[in-house]
Formats: C-alpha cells, structure tokens, sequence
C-alpha cells in the first residue's frame, strides 16, 4: 500500500533553523530543514520503532522576513548525572548560574552570556509527509495514518511542535484531502548544501545517547517558485557517511 | 554561504595563509644586524604594512599548546625578545622555537643560518630591541626577515619543507590526539561546505581585519563552538558543524581577502560583498551607495537604469545572469557575527539601488533642481545628533544600520523607526535659523510614504516637488505654515524668534488648535506689504485653505507630522522658486 500525502499547514510568529556552521550566534537558513519539519510531524505523533515521517516537499507561503533578536543565556548546560545523583539523594542540587562573571564563579564557561539571532518572523508553511513504516509494521499503514488525521485534525500533540527553537511554537491545521491548493511566494533560489537530518532515519528511531550515535545528513537545497522539495533520505542526493556514521 | 566562499578562495592551502606584516629586521648575509625597516607606506598612520600572500602559518591547536612561534615571522616580541621582561622563560621558549625553525629550514635556505646565530645572540638582540624601541614598534607588531635585501617570505624555496613540517607537526598532531580520543576525532562527518565525507577540523582558522567592529586583534572564529551551551548531541568543538580543514581554509582566505580589499564599515558592523563573476567598479550598484555616479544630480538612477537597459538589451547578457551575495559582519567576544546575509540577481539588486535613489530624490532647497544624489552614509547620519560626521556615526544603533542596509539593497519598504529619527532630527534643527534643510534627510521621509504607497499597492501621492493635489490635510498645514514663515519675513525681515520658532512644533503636533490662531494674526503682516504682494499671499494661503477643506487635523501622529515636515519644506522651496522667477 502506498503512503498517503499528510498535509499540515503551519504558522508562527517567529522561526529559527539554524545553521550548523552559525549556532552560537544563531542564523536561521531561509526555509525550514527537513529536519525541523519532521520534529513538526513527530511532536504530533510518532512512534519511532513503529514508523518514521519521510517529508516529502515544503510550500512556502510567506516570504522569508529575518529578525534580529539579542538574548541573555546561559553558557553551561543542566548535568545530567548531577541531577540523577541528586534525585537518588546522593549531592545536593546544583543550579544552572543564570548570571554572574568570571571573577565570581571562577570560569570563563559558565554564567551568562548575550548573544544574537537572526530568525525568522511570520512564518507560513504548508508540510507535505509520509508514514514510512519500519519493517513489521507495514500492514499498520492505515491505522498510523488514520490516528495522525484524527490526532492533528482535533489539534492533539505531544508536545507543542516548535520551529527550530521550542521558544519559537509552530501552529497547526490539518489540511484535508481536496482543499484548495495554497499560493506559494513567487520565490525561486538554490540555497546551496543545507542539514537533512541529525539522526539516522535508515534504522528505526533510537535516542541520541553518544557522540557516536549521531549521523549528520545534507542535501543541495533548491527553492522553486516556493516550493523545497525534500529528497527520499535514502536517496543519492542526500549526503551521509555509510553505516550511519558508525567507526568509519 | 561558507560553500560560496570557498569557491572564491580557490589557491587557499592548509599551512598557508596571507599577512601583513609592518616590520623587516634587516641583515646582510653573513648575518650582521643593519636596521629595522617600516614596510607598506611606512609613516603613515594606521599602516598595515606589506601584503605576503604565501606565509607559513601553523594550525590553532599546535600554537596553543604554548611554547611556539610561527616560522620566518611573528610579533616583535618573540622575534628580538622585545618585551618589559625579556628573560622571561614562556617568551624565551617562543623565541627559541622561532630561532629552530630557522635552523631546521636551513637545509633548504642556507642562507637562514647566519640569521638564527645572529638572533641568539643576546648583544644582536640588545641592538635590535634598541632600534625597534627608537622606531616606536609595539611588541605585538608582526616582524619578519629580510636578508641582503631579499624577503626569504616571498622565496618558495622553502615551501615544500614547510609543507612536510606542517604534515608533520599539524596533520599528524591531529591524528594523535585522534588516536588518544579514540572514536570521536576519528569519526568522519559530511562536510557542510563541500559537502565530501572528512575527518572534521576541530578548531578554525581566524578571520582577521575585524577589530574595528568589535572583534579581536589577533582576529575571530567564524565557526566555533566552545561552551556546553553551543554544542549539541555530544559533539565537542567544531564537530557540531563539520568542515574539512582545505574547506575551511578556503573560506578563511576568501573572507580574509574580502575584508581587506572589499568591505566598508557601517557602524559597529563591516559589509562585504561579491559577484558570481566578477563586475567592474563602475558597473557595482553596491559601490554607487558610497560614491554615487556623478556629482550631477540623479546620475546614479540614470547609471542604474541604463545597466537595467543594457541587461535587457542584451548587450550585457553577461550581467543578467550573474549574481551579488553581501554579508555584514561584526566581532563579539573572539567570534564572528553573522549579522546579515543576502544574495539575489544581478539585474535585481540594480533595480533596488536604481529605486533606493529614485525614492530619496526631492528638490533642492535652492529650488529649480534636485538634490544631488545622497550617499548611504548621508541618510543614516540625518537621522542622528552629532556634532560632526564621526559623533554621528558612533549614534547611530547598528540594529538600525543593518536594517537600512536590507531597505537599500533589497528594497524593502523603511521602518517608522528610521521615519521618527528623522523627524526628530527635522524639529530640533527647524529651531535653529542658522540651519538649513539636509536634503538626505528630506528624501528619508520622503522614501518612506513611497514605499508605503508601493507596499500596500497604492497610489503614491509624494512628488519631489510640492504636490497640490496631495491628499493629505496635515501635508497641506504644512504647506500652510511654509507661508506663513514667507509671510512674515516679507512684512518684517529678520526678527529673531520667527513664527517659525515659536509655532513650528505645536504647529505640527496640534494643527487645528494653533494654524487658525496664526492665520488670524497673519492678517498684521499682511497689512504691512504692498498690496500686490498681499494678494498673492492670500491667494497662496486661499489656495491651501481649499486643499485643506475643512479637515484641519487636531493631532498628528508621526507620519502626519513627517508629512508636515515634507509640506513645509517642499512649499518653502516652492515659494523660493516662485520668487526667483518673479524677479527675473
């Protein structure tokens, strides 16, 4: 049985896929990565050893518009051994310092910092998507297809689906079979190599827990009359190191 | 974008980069210390000194270890030993290092030995620190060699030794650290700039020229991720964004390139931009925003839609295909902001810069010609207060020159922000009688409700002279007062605090309240002229009444009192021109 196109149509004040080689001073590419739109479809429904979302092309319908927005953060991430040890009584809770210079807490990489973004604002997006589901499961097709429609069309998520950022929440509406075809932005450009993916979407989804689990994938990424289309993951045209990036 | 880059730079080896270097320590060949020579223009301020496109340069990793010097140059300090202390034992170790490499290059440079003897010697040292304090060199100044009047820099003869320590010391220091760290340096990632499967490099190269815009001396990274907060799924350093080191050091030569020879400073930031294919100076839209063609009044929209009709004629099909990326630039704590980044059609960003001058064209205050065409500079500084060009300019927010960038190049329509500097600018200086109308701050406003009346698709009422048939009451009560001024000074020549200075800004704010008060008072002046000239000033302010209606607004937000602002002026020189030709 073939998958069927899930068309979702998505909206937000502001967006930011960033671009790996400017992440510290974020900048946003133009449109969103496939990878940003698969977190879209996943903060929906998924079911990672089930199936996995295979986005198939990107409507753009609002000129891309950036922002320039400057933010205090934090320099240091949450430990996580640190929080099980205290959770299991073991240390006592140790805070994240939210403020403070090196003189007071004696490194350079903690406190905080300001930096910039270069987002994206008032977004609109139509997502196209299909169920690819992992082998076992294929005869299940229809019923993951039918729970996502039911799921999206009532507005249920997992968790609020987000543009690149969790700070920036996407919105979204099921676009059903037969409505109108939406105007796309008169917008044509080649955006040269982009991300496809962080994860190795050829085996069946396990979380991050190493360095080594990672599996960077890019692809040539080309904007026609406001439409991305999004190369098969298998494909050719979408770059990745053999065995997922594994002791090559 | 770092892709497009790279494709610049496409002579741009590891191990290799280009410098500027400001001082020579001369020697002859046996090895005796003749002087310390200034290279580039010496005596200049601010100069940078010679450009060597080859020097030898070692990876970040291996220097930060410390202990190391660059080969055949480096700063004057680890050169002579030229510091407040120079036994110091860190330094020493550089110095020493400096001095083996030369020994080591000796194999293929024999002439290099003499040299390394003459800088262990402590009295050598002595005379050259003497001569270096004498010609004010800081120690961070970068020295080189020069030898019976031969750079060995610009020699290739050391070029393959070099490339083979390099391999040697660089490369395969790489290796072993990947080997020590097991998996993770050794993991091999695609590459987002060539995106070839590589080992990734862990720390880049630096990008240099931007310590005027917030960056460092000794310059910034462009991708570098070095707190926790940065780095994402477990990969440290630069592995969160993997770039081979030839593309890394492509992109680092070009950029490099770009900022010495092709970039201008915009407050806080630095532009830089180029062509697909190359563009002659005179054919760059992006040039004109600095120095617009001609110093004739609208040479630049001329210059612009003549490159528009050569491209549709064909007879520069070589610029229809091409295209222009610009990137601002600024410097932040040792790292390279991205501030902006745009790239379009050639054909396109002409007909921007062809609008950007069109839109801001308004008359001269001297009427019976327009204003010459303003440089970007110009219009950003009319929005600010500053004593003179440099105050201005250190004004000036650089989240707002960024922006403006964007309106100039990609024609997008102008913030309000930009509209309530300007007029801020416009009421404090109208107080002044000594001050004249600033042209570029007259088309600012001007610029902006065109490109409102472009963005929502409607008609737009703004000419570069005064419109009679504009719309807009509070443009009228502008009009009004510019008459009202006129009127004045015909009946009473020069009488310090005019009505100008006294009503403009309630004028402005409130016309309803204030403009039928003055109106009424006028009535004094115009008893005192002589009846001809009465006439047509009441005919004048007649004439305006009925543009008004009965609509005289009772305030004016922003926009109405900008367009007061253009009303004014545009009947102020208006009623100049009318003068003029009366008198003739």
């Amino acid at each position: 049985m073939k998958p069927k196109d899930q068309v979702l149509e998505v909206w937000g004040e502001f967006a930011c896929f960033t671009r790996p080689e400017l992440k510290v001073e974020r900048f946003s590419y133009p449109v969103p990565t496939p990878s940003a739109v698969r977190g879209i479809y996943d903060a929906i429904y998924c079911k990672p050893k089930e199936f996995r979302w295979q986005v198939t092309y990107i409507e753009i319908l609002a000129m891309p518009q950036y922002i320039a927005l400057r933010r205090n953060e934090v320099k240091d991430k949450v430990n996580v051994k640190k929080v099980y040890e205290w959770m299991s009584g073991k240390s006592p809770p140790e805070p994240i310092w939210a403020d403070g210079t090196k003189d007071e807490l004696g490194t350079d990489l903690k406190g905080r910092t300001q930096r910039q973004t270069m987002a994206l604002r008032d977004v609109r997006y139509r997502l196209h998507a299909e169920i690819r589901p992992w082998p076992g499961f294929e005869e299940r097709l229809s019923g993951f297809e039918e729970q996502f429609r039911r799921r999206a069309a009532h507005g249920k998520c997992i968790y609020q689906p987000y543009f690149g950022c969790r700070e920036f929440p996407a919105y979204f509406e099921l676009v059903q079979v037969g409505a109108p075809a939406a105007e796309t932005v008169n917008w044509s450009q080649d955006l040269g190599l982009m991300l496809y993916d962080v994860f190795d979407l050829a085996r069946p989804g396990e979380r991050i827990m190493e360095a080594e689990d990672v599996c960077i994938s890019a692809f040539r990424a080309s904007v026609q009359k406001g439409i991305l289309r999004v190369p098969e993951y298998t494909s050719s045209e979408v770059v990745k190191v053999p065995n997922g990036g594994q002791h090559a | 974008m770092l892709e497009l880059l790279a494709k610049l730079a496409t002579g741009a080896e590891p191990g290799f980069a280009e410098k500027q270097i400001r001082w020579a320590l001369s020697f002859d060949g046996n090895g005796r210390f003749l002087d310390v020579l200034e290279l580039g223009d010496a005596g200049t301020k601010g100069n940078r000194g010679q450009t060597f496109s080859r020097c030898p340069e070692f990876i970040r990793q291996y220097k930060q270890a410390g202990g190391k010097s660059e080969f055949l140059w480096d700063t004057a300090e680890i050169v002579a030993r030229y510091a407040e202390n120079p036994d110091d034992e860190d330094l020493g170790k550089k110095h020493d290092h400096f001095v083996q490499l030369l020994r080591g290059a000796a194999a293929v440079m024999p002439e290099l030995t003499p040299i390394a003897n003459a800088l262990n010697d402590d009295d050598v040292l002595t005379q050259i620190r003497k001569r270096l304090e004498e010609k004010r060199v800081r120690p961070n100044d970068k020295v080189t060699l020069l030898i019976d009047d031969e750079y060995p820099l610009a020699s290739p003869a050391w070029h393959d030794w070099w490339r083979e320590q390099y391999r040697r010391l660089c490369t395969g220091r790489q290796a072993d650290k990947a080997e020590k760290r097991s998996k993770r340096a050794k993991r091999k990632m695609v590459c987002l700039v060539s995106g070839e499967i590589v080992e990734p490099l862990e720390t880049h190269p630096k990008i240099e020229g931007l310590a005027g815009v917030g960056g460092q001396p000794s310059g910034d990274v462009l991708v570098g991720m070095d707190k926790d907060a940065f780095t994402s799924y477990f990969l440290q350093q630069s592995a969160n964004a993997a770039v081979a080191q030839e593309a890394a050091y492509r992109y680092r030569a070009a950029l490099n390139e770009l900022i010495r020879n092709n970039s201008r400073k915009l407050a806080g930031a630095l532009v830089v931009h180029w062509f697909k294919s190359t563009v002659r100076k005179e054919d760059d839209p992006l040039d004109w925003l600095d120095n617009p063609p001609g110093a004739e009044e609208s040479m630049a929209r001329k210059a612009a839609s003549d490159l528009l009709d050569s491209i549709a004629s064909g007879k520069r099909a070589d610029l229809g295909d091409n295209r222009y990326y610009a990137l601002v630039l600024s410097g932040a704590a040792g790292r390279v902001m991205v501030r902006d980044w745009m790239e379009g059609q050639f054909e396109e960003l002409a007909r921007n810069i062809g609008n950007w001058f069109e839109d801001l064209s308004v008359v001269h205050r001297d009427a019976g010609r327009l204003a010459p065409d303003p440089t970007f500079q110009t219009i950003l500084r009319s929005t600010v207060f500053g004593r003179n060009p440099k105050e201005k300019d250190d004004n000036l927010p650089p989240p707002f020159v960024a922006k403006m960038w964007r309106v100039a190049v990609r024609g997008e329509p102008i913030p309000q922000a930009a509209l309530a500097m300007a007029l801020a600018r416009f009421k404090a200086d109208i107080l002044d009688k000594d001050k004249t109308f600033d042209h570029a701050r007259m088309g600012l406003m001007k610029a902006y409700f065109v490109r409102k009346a472009r963005k929502e698709g409607k008609e737009n009422h703004m000419r570069q002279e005064y419109n009679w048939q504009h719309p807009s009451p509070a443009y009228h009560c502008g009009g009004t007062m510019a008459v009202l001024a006129k009127l004045q000074q015909a009946a009473l020549g020069d009488v310090g605090a005019g009505v100008v200075q006294r009503y403009y800004a309630a004028a402005s704010a409130t016309p309803a309240l204030v403009l039928g008060r003055i109106i009424r008072t006028a009535q004094y002046h115009l008893n005192k002229l002589e009846p001809g000239l009465a006439h047509w000033y009441e005919e004048k302010l007649g004439q305006l009444a009925l543009a008004i209606g009965d609509n005289y607004p009772q305030t004016l937000t922003v926009e109405g009192q900008s367009l007061f602002a253009l009303g004014y002026y545009q009947m102020w020189v208006e009623l100049r021109t009318k003068k003029s030709e009366e008198n003739k």
